[in-house]
């Protein structure tokens, strides 16, 4: 199993308020690192610097308008190209740059697992809109994957029901349409189904071929019929135009003189001598006879004869006309006269073999009218054609009424054998789908649920967290955090409610005042670190208690003492010095704790931390110092035991006179406390035995021991005192022995805290692992 | 050092829902570990679905008949 990854140490320089190189090395022994400092002091560098290392992000810059990582991240007056960082974890190193706006950091993968946590993003989880929590959230409970194939599921669901519906409908109209049908029928048969199944195995091809035959003989008796009334025509002009030849001969038969030929020939020479005569410069003398001649009345003579025989001719041009007229008349009828046999020919083919009767009753011999087989063509005149097509005409609306009565039968039958054919496949669709659908149904039931448990119970549990930590901070308040619950109406979206004063259902923002929302945001915000896998991860929260005061502080320190040590490694910056001190007088598990401390910052000296100690430690050290301060050792001894009896007077409401400030003396402390030291014990394991045996300690032969020499605190640890100067170096080290085995004895060796927690029959340090009796005096 | 593999919520809720389905005869054993992929993916379509239900019943149809004819001799 791999080691958890922890830092051990911290450098920085040209960064921030790094302005000098520092290292920080962090004691990997112990769960928790303290780094206190007051204002100004750099406690929010090194959290950026940590940050940027591992996340490769400066959240202090990116919280605040008007900083810019390239401009403000490295140290004023430096620039990006100055800045270094490094964390080290083991033997494992990491460096960061800042590469113009971007840090980019160089190092083996993976880096540490850190959780920062700032002022600014405290409320982030509380007061965000739902889209922002469910992002917040949405590493624990994206179950994108699932989703996508529940979607799919559900349309597979869907689109089967739509098939089986639809298929429901279809079965139910071919349902009403064959009812329909079988009623128009009569209702022949036992039922609608059964006869129309019946209908639908009868044999139709007969039907079929008598309509596909009407069909044909309907159209080719059209087909023949017009191709006759063009025969006809024809006829008609042939006959039109024979009549009007034989009107034009008439005429020129009761023409006299000439005969046609001769007249026409005449004409011609007439009208050369007339063109001669005509003609300018012609002699006066005939070349014939050479005799004088009159030009003018012999022109005028010409003119005469000419004008008696244009008649004739125009008369024979109107017969060439007519002639012509006639001969494309002839050409027409043998032409129509052709079509109209072939037509013929074509229908007598048809009608050949099984004519429709209303054909038969005609009692025409097709066949004769038809090529035969052995190829003899008819010898069919176009009149008789024509005669057949007039007699066959007269048959065309029995034939429609018989053809549409076919298809009408031929329609009923399909329409049958469809509605039944569509009344099995719904059944068979049903049949087989339905049990599908309802597997289908099933699985997305158990998808749905299964996911919506889940999230939710993931959800739950970070809510329940939330409060049981919420409610360590504050205790008896009535106030919590009621739920985290997604919209399932929307998806990405995550409302939560709150509790308070007995109302459920409220939004916090609402009504929690701001160190309640603050101290809220922390609960959340720890709930989910520690679903992410805490045993490997580090947490760093960055000062971020300020509005909260001094009981709940106490109570959120004992927290983290204890949810520590549920994460590798926890670093806290805090300028509040109260934290620090509590760990230092052994209020708190200081064993558990390092105590780093920074110093005042100024830009020439950069961020100085040295390392705080626990104020027993310095007692024990200042004892055994080679040089040898009385007035350290009785002030120390003195503070510590103040505080160790301040604890437990408070603890166990002791009975102390009051005073206006609260503060006691170390007289006034040890007096309040003697009656509890009869009968305070302590138990713990025994040292150096790992049987699990324990040893009681009772604490009244300490309280006496160092209750004898108490008085040297204040001679010789507090104020200018003479009768100080009498006391011997070996009582103020026996004062320091027994105050060091007072507060050794009455805190935990493991952890360093004092017994605080009620538990039971006693109280119990931090850790566990020592008890204190009794729970009251 | 090695990483740790980590788990994502959508691989715990696959598994989760695998084993569920399988265990409710819905989906048959020897397809569980491709529909655990396809839940994890979000690859899984309406015909894979239908598919493993189909299959299912088919299977459960020839365990019936073999029952039964078994039962017969």
């Amino acid at each position: 199993m791999p080691k958890p990854m922890l830092i051990n140490k911290l450098s920085m320089h040209c960064f921030r308020g790094a302005s000098q190189p520092v290292d920080l090395a962090f004691d990997i022994t112990k769960p928790l690192v303290m780094i206190f400092g007051e204002n100004g002091t750099g406690k929010s560098t090194i959290i950026d610097a940590i940050d940027l290392l591992v996340n490769e992000q400066i959240g202090s810059i990116a919280d605040r308008s008007s900083a810019t990582v390239a401009k403000h991240g490295p140290t004023i007056g430096k620039k990006p190209a100055d800045v270094s960082v490094e964390v080290a974890s083991g033997t494992q190193q990491w460096k960061g740059m800042l590469t113009g706006s971007r840090a980019a950091v160089t190092g083996p993968a993976p880096r540490p697992t850190v959780h920062v946590l700032r002022r600014s993003r405290l409320r982030r989880l509380i007061e965000a809109e739902p889209a922002e929590r469910y992002k917040a959230l949405a590493k624990f409970i994206d179950v994108q994957g699932v989703e996508a194939s529940e979607n799919a599921l559900a349309a597979a669901v869907a689109t089967l029901n739509s098939s089986l519906t639809a298929a429901i409908q279809q079965k139910q109209q071919s349902d009403d349409g064959l009812a329909e049908l079988w009623n128009a029928e009569g209702k022949p048969g036992s039922t609608a189904i059964a006869w129309g199944r019946q209908k639908s195995k009868q044999d139709v091809s007969t039907l079929q071929a008598g309509v596909t035959l009407l069909n044909s003989v309907l159209g080719h008796t059209a087909t023949a019929a017009a191709q006759d009334v063009q025969y006809q025509t024809a006829v008609t002009a042939r006959r039109s135009a024979q009549q009007t030849v034989d009107a034009v001969k008439a005429e020129i038969a009761v023409l006299p003189g000439l005969a046609p030929e001769q007249a026409v020939q005449l004409i011609g020479m007439l009208e050369s001598a007339n063109a001669i005569i005509s003609t300018p410069g012609q002699p006066e003398k005939c070349p014939v006879c050479e005799q004088p001649k009159d030009l003018k009345q012999l022109k005028s003579s010409l003119d005469s004869q000419l004008a008696g025989m244009r008649t004739l001719r125009d008369i024979q041009k109107r017969l060439s006309t007519a002639e012509a007229t006639l001969a494309g008349a002839v050409q027409n009828v043998n032409s129509s006269s052709s079509t109209l046999l072939v037509s013929f020919e074509r229908l007598a083919k048809v009608l050949q073999a099984t004519p429709p009767s209303p054909v038969a009753a005609l009692g025409i011999a097709w066949s004769t009218h038809a090529t035969d087989d052995a190829g003899r063509k008819p010898d069919t005149t176009a009149a008789e054609a024509s005669a057949a097509i007039a007699q066959l005409a007269a048959t065309v609306a029995a034939l429609q009424a018989d053809r549409d009565a076919h298809t009408k039968d031929l329609n009923q039958h399909n329409a049958i054998r469809q509605h039944c054919q569509r009344i099995d496949e719904a059944d068979e669709l049903v049949r087989t789908s339905d049990e599908v659908l309802k597997r289908l149904r099933r699985l997305l039931d158990i998808v749905r649920d299964r996911r919506l448990r889940f999230t939710q119970g993931v959800l739950d549990a970070v809510a329940a967290e939330a409060n049981r930590l919420y409610g360590e901070i504050h205790p008896d308040e009535n106030i919590g955090l009621g739920s985290l619950r997604l919209d399932t109406a929307k998806r990405g979206s995550l409302h939560q409610d709150g509790h308070f004063n007995g109302h459920t259902d409220v939004p916090p923002q609402a009504y929690f005042s701001d160190s309640h929302l603050d101290t809220l945001g922390f609960c959340v915000w720890l709930a989910l670190a520690k679903r992410e896998d805490p045993a490997d991860a580090i947490l760093v929260i960055d000062d971020v208690f300020t509005s909260v005061d001094a009981p709940h502080l106490t109570r959120i320190i004992d927290l983290l003492a204890v949810e520590c040590t549920s994460f590798c490694q926890v670093i806290v910056t805090t300028h509040y010095r109260n934290w620090r001190d509590r760990y230092r007088v052994s209020h708190g598990p200081g064993n558990n704790v390092q105590l780093i401390e920074l110093q005042r910052w100024t830009l020439l000296r950069g961020i100085s931390p040295r390392t705080s100690t626990l104020a027993i430690d310095d007692l024990a050290t200042a004892i055994t110092a080679t040089s040898f301060d009385r007035q350290i050792i009785c002030s120390r001894a003195g503070i510590l035991l103040e505080a160790i009896l301040d604890g437990l007077s408070l603890q166990y409401r002791c009975s102390i006179a009051r005073t206006r400030d609260g503060d006691y003396t170390l007289g006034e402390l040890m007096d309040g406390c003697t009656k509890l030291f009869k009968t305070l014990t302590i138990r713990r394991p025994k040292a150096g035995d790992s049987s699990g045996a324990t040893e009681d300690i009772a604490m009244k032969p300490l309280l006496n021991s160092v209750g004898s020499l108490a008085f040297v605190r204040n001679q010789v640890g507090c104020h200018f005192n003479l009768a100080g100067s009498d006391i011997s170096d070996a009582d103020i080290c026996r004062f320091g022995d027994d105050t060091v085995a007072l507060v050794r004895a009455v805190t935990c060796t493991e952890c360093g805290d004092m017994c605080r927690r009620k538990k039971g029959t006693f109280f119990e340090c931090t850790c566990g692992k020592t008890q204190m009796t009794p729970l009251m005096i | 050092m090695t990483a740790k593999v980590k788990t994502t919520p959508n691989a715990t809720l696959a598994a989760l829902i695998a084993d569920e389905v399988v265990q409710s005869g819905l989906v048959p054993t020897a397809k569980r570990e491709e529909l655990l992929a396809k839940l994890i993916a979000g690859t899984a379509t309406a015909e894979d679905w239908r598919l493993y239900v189909e299959l299912e019943i088919a299977a459960s149809e020839a365990e019936s008949s073999n029952a039964k004819a078994n039962a017969d001799q």
